[in-house]
């Protein structure tokens, strides 16, 4: 038996073995290292960002979050830096589920960004969690016309005439834009239709990679930003990872007595280069800023990103390495395939 | 037995020796810790209060409603026979936070056997705490070598209440360890008369304690069986679960079948709570559901019109009737009515109109730079994609039409249309492998994070490979 023989009749839990190794090595590596692939933005992800970039502060933005733990791998990345966004920019966040275990991913998503790193953001009048409703697209095309009808609490209990952030939502019409992590039915298909188009509203779509083609076709008209797999969360993630270290750093300069646009051009600046921050303090520019200040400027732009807002990048890693496993088996039965017709071998 | 089984039987074992090493060196892996303590409500009678812009605020009445007993509203309105409840919160922490707990509680132990050097002579009891507790915390830290902070305090509000006073003047012969000279100051201070308490020195979480209550402060951070366990069982099913790739077995079909009735019981229980009780309950009997199953729920009168839905639901539960499993399919009508109306005037507008409106545009797209300018490369991008778009529009129109044979012009333009359809069908298919890859990758990320302890991207145990001799 030659080896084209061999190959043609390999088991196929080898194939298996080779991809769980494809996937389990960088993962090893990845989280030994700390080290992840850099991602240059694409314009529907730029364009995710700019939707919530461009509402003022205090905007109301529905999140809609319809998945489940098994795709929890894909859309998780893009509900965490989907709240982060929201909450650094200090948008109202009205979490509400259309799958049963969506009320949990609410749970664990607002409980690490907001809870880990947004603690100062009060239940009730910067966020809320309605949870979860039945009645799929119903519930949609209720809400659309009458808010209160299908939430007359929030997921705790607490009736919505005790919420704060609820005064002054009677339908979808009083939110500034739409947010939707999707894995399926229903999902940001059923968004689009009975709600982003009756309504005119901006529509931010996250799903996953089976979905994202048939929600291409909705750019930019019905939807304004697409994040399609774990490609798209991943640049979404390194698009608001930066934003967010140049929101901080430019605090920073402005606590150091540094104006705009000076502060602006810097904090830009040390978030491309970090090691920067550290040169330029030690300028007669910075004269101006107390030690205190040049200490905790340096901190900013030299600490690491929290791990959890770095998850769809790390996977990243994996993808590459899977891919091209994949590939390279692709070519290899395409070998095998053409060696055996020449060979006359019938299939 | 066959090689493959043999094959099979040595990757098994493999597994589990490494586990068993893994286990017994380092800092082992797989457990989960928690912090305990006490949560409290206590139900208060709110004032409604009405702000009308002539600036005179007035009380519309009063509502009542469950406020945290530590929060301000509990502070201001309720009173000793306002109703309470309380229970024991339980809040996941990292296993950092419990190893360097562990680290800080090792430094204070190994503190308090250090010689204790400063002299405390005719000085008060208050002074010669604070100097006794600066000296401790200092020994305490350089023990812990950074890799924990551990803290020192003096309860005085125990002590105050045990008789204790600041201000007694003590005198203590130096000498001995921290431990003895705490007590020997403690002693002066009871030979002044002041008190007979019994005081203890209690280290727990990391921060030691000079107090007369010790019995309330036991270690509020320890390892959570039930969490720990509920982690191996999701270990064990995404293994059951993997297992498949070798071959269907009864640990796959064990896996798959408690997927199976987990989901439906999950489901049943979330909408009896989410949907049932608020919606439809909540609506028909809001004051029964107010005092017996949402104390949140706002006070209103009964809304007889659920009773339309409520019956409707009932109908439907008549398929499991062995009579008049007829009444169901009334409600099966309805449903399949209202939405198939419902979807078709969505997909008409959402999907048919709008994406002709899409489609017809010029095929010159003109793209502005910021300065009012055309930007010239972007113009000549759009307008190849809405080009290609119109071509692939109507190129897979004509494939998808039967009713002129497919040859010649027509032919070809369908052959076009099938090369569109080909790539958007190797899009989709990329798209869903990217998908699959990413959720195993989550699934070995478990594996390797929550479980071994591989690696740790979050920072969940970063002092873990110094504590590594403690386990």
């Amino acid at each position: 038996m030659n080896l084209i023989d061999r190959m043609a009749s390999l088991d196929r839990r080898w194939i298996f073995l080779m991809m769980g190794l494809a996937v389990g090595i960088p993962i090893i590596v990845i989280g030994i290292t700390g080290k992840t692939l850099p991602e240059e933005p694409t314009p529907l992800a730029q364009a995710a960002f700019n939707v919530l970039d461009d509402l003022d502060p205090g905007s109301r933005i529905l999140m809609a979050w319809d998945f489940d733990p098994a795709s929890e791998g894909e859309l998780g990345p893009m509900a965490t830096s989907f709240i982060r966004q929201c909450a650094q920019k200090g948008h109202r966040m009205y979490f509400i589920a259309l799958w049963p275990v969506g009320a949990q991913m609410i749970r664990s998503s607002t409980s690490r960004v907001i809870g880990g790193y947004y603690p100062d953001l009060v239940y009730g009048k910067d966020w809320v969690d309605l949870g979860f409703k039945a009645g799929n697209e119903a519930v949609i095309k209720t809400i659309v016309t009458d808010f209160d009808q299908y939430f007359p609490t929030d997921a705790r209990g607490t009736s919505v005439d005790a919420i704060p952030m609820m005064e002054g939502i009677t339908s979808l019409a009083d939110f500034d834009a739409l947010v939707n992590a999707s894995a399926g039915y229903p999902g940001s298909k059923e968004w689009v239709l009975y709600a982003a188009t009756p309504l005119k509203k901006p529509l931010i779509i996250g799903c996953t990679g089976v979905q994202a083609p048939q929600m291409y076709p909705y750019v930019p008209n019905q939807v304004q930003g697409l994040l399609g797999a774990i490609k798209g969360a991943a640049e979404y993630e390194s698009i608001v990872n930066k934003w967010v270290r140049s929101e901080q750093l430019l605090d920073a300069l402005e606590l150091g007595g540094i104006t705009e646009p000076t502060s602006s051009e810097l904090a830009a600046r040390f978030t491309e280069n970090p090691a920067e921050a550290s040169t330029w303090t030690t300028e007669a520019a910075a004269a101006a800023m107390s030690p205190e200040a040049k200490t905790r400027l340096i901190e900013i732009a030299n600490a690491p990103i929290p791990g959890i807002f770095l998850e769809a990048q790390r996977r990243m890693g994996p993808q590459l390495v899977a891919h091209l496993l994949m590939i390279g088996l692709i070519i290899a039965g395409n070998v095998i395939f053409f060696a055996n017709r020449r060979r006359g071998v019938s299939q | 037995m066959n090689r493959q089984k043999l094959t099979l039987l040595s990757i098994v074992g493999i597994f589990v020796i490494l586990l068993v090493v893994r286990a017994f060196s380092g800092n082992g892996f797989g457990r989960i810790y928690v912090e305990r303590g006490e949560a409290s409500f206590v139900k208060v009678e709110l004032p409604v209060l009405d702000a009308p812009a002539d600036g005179d605020v007035k009380s519309e009445g009063v509502r009542s409603t469950w406020v945290d007993a530590t929060s301000d509203e509990a502070v201001d309105f309720a009173g000793p026979e306002s109703p309470r409840v309380a229970w024991r919160s339980v809040t996941p922490v990292s296993p950092r936070v419990y190893f360097e707990a562990t680290i800080a509680d090792e430094a204070l132990q190994a503190a308090l056997s250090t010689p204790f050097d400063a002299t405390i002579n005719g000085t008060d009891l208050g002074t010669a705490l604070e100097t006794w507790r600066l000296a401790l915390l200092e020994k305490a830290n350089a023990e812990a070598a950074g890799r924990a902070e551990p803290t020192v305090e003096i309860n005085w509000t125990a002590l105050h209440a045990a008789g204790f006073k600041r201000k007694t003047a003590i005198t203590v012969n130096s000498g001995g360890d921290f431990e003895a000279s705490l007590g020997a100051m403690l002693d002066a201070a009871r030979a002044a008369g002041d008190s007979d308490a019994e005081t203890t020195m209690v280290v727990a979480d990391g921060k030691g304690t000079v107090t007369t209550t010790a019995d309330d402060l036991a270690p509020a951070i320890g390892l959570s069986w039930s969490r720990t366990i509920g982690l191996w069982l999701a270990v064990i099913f995404t293994l059951a679960i993997f297992s498949f790739l070798y071959k269907d077995n009864p640990l796959y079909k064990i896996a798959e079948s408690v997927v199976v009735g987990v989901s439906a019981a999950y489901w049943m229980v979330i909408s009896l709570w989410d949907m049932i009780v608020p919606n439809l309950l909540g609506q028909l009997f809001p004051d029964f559901v107010q005092g017996n199953l949402l104390p949140g729920l706002g006070d209103g009168d009964p809304n007889w019109a659920y009773l339309v839905p409520a019956i409707f639901g009932g109908l439907l539960l008549m398929r499991l009737a062995p009579k008049g499993q007829y009444l169901s399919l009334w409600t099966l009508a309805f449903i399949v009515g209202t939405t198939a109306a419902l979807r078709m005037v969505a997909y008409i507008e959402g999907d048919f109109l709008s994406q002709i409106n899409a489609t017809i545009a010029p095929l010159y797209q003109e793209v502005m730079n910021a300065d009012g300018t055309v930007n010239g490369y972007s113009s000549f991008w759009a307008s190849v994609r809405q080009i290609t778009l119109v071509i692939g529009v109507l190129s897979c129109l004509t494939y998808f039409f039967f009713s002129v044979e497919h040859k010649g012009v027509v032919g070809k333009v369908a052959r076009v249309g099938i090369w569109f359809l080909m790539i958007t069908f190797g899009a989709a298919f990329g798209f869903t492998v990217m998908g699959r890859i990413a959720l195993l990758a989550a699934r070995f990320e478990f594996l390797f994070d929550d479980w071994l302890w591989l690696i740790d991207p979050t920072n969940q145990r970063s002092v873990a490979a110094a504590v590594g001799c403690l386990f």
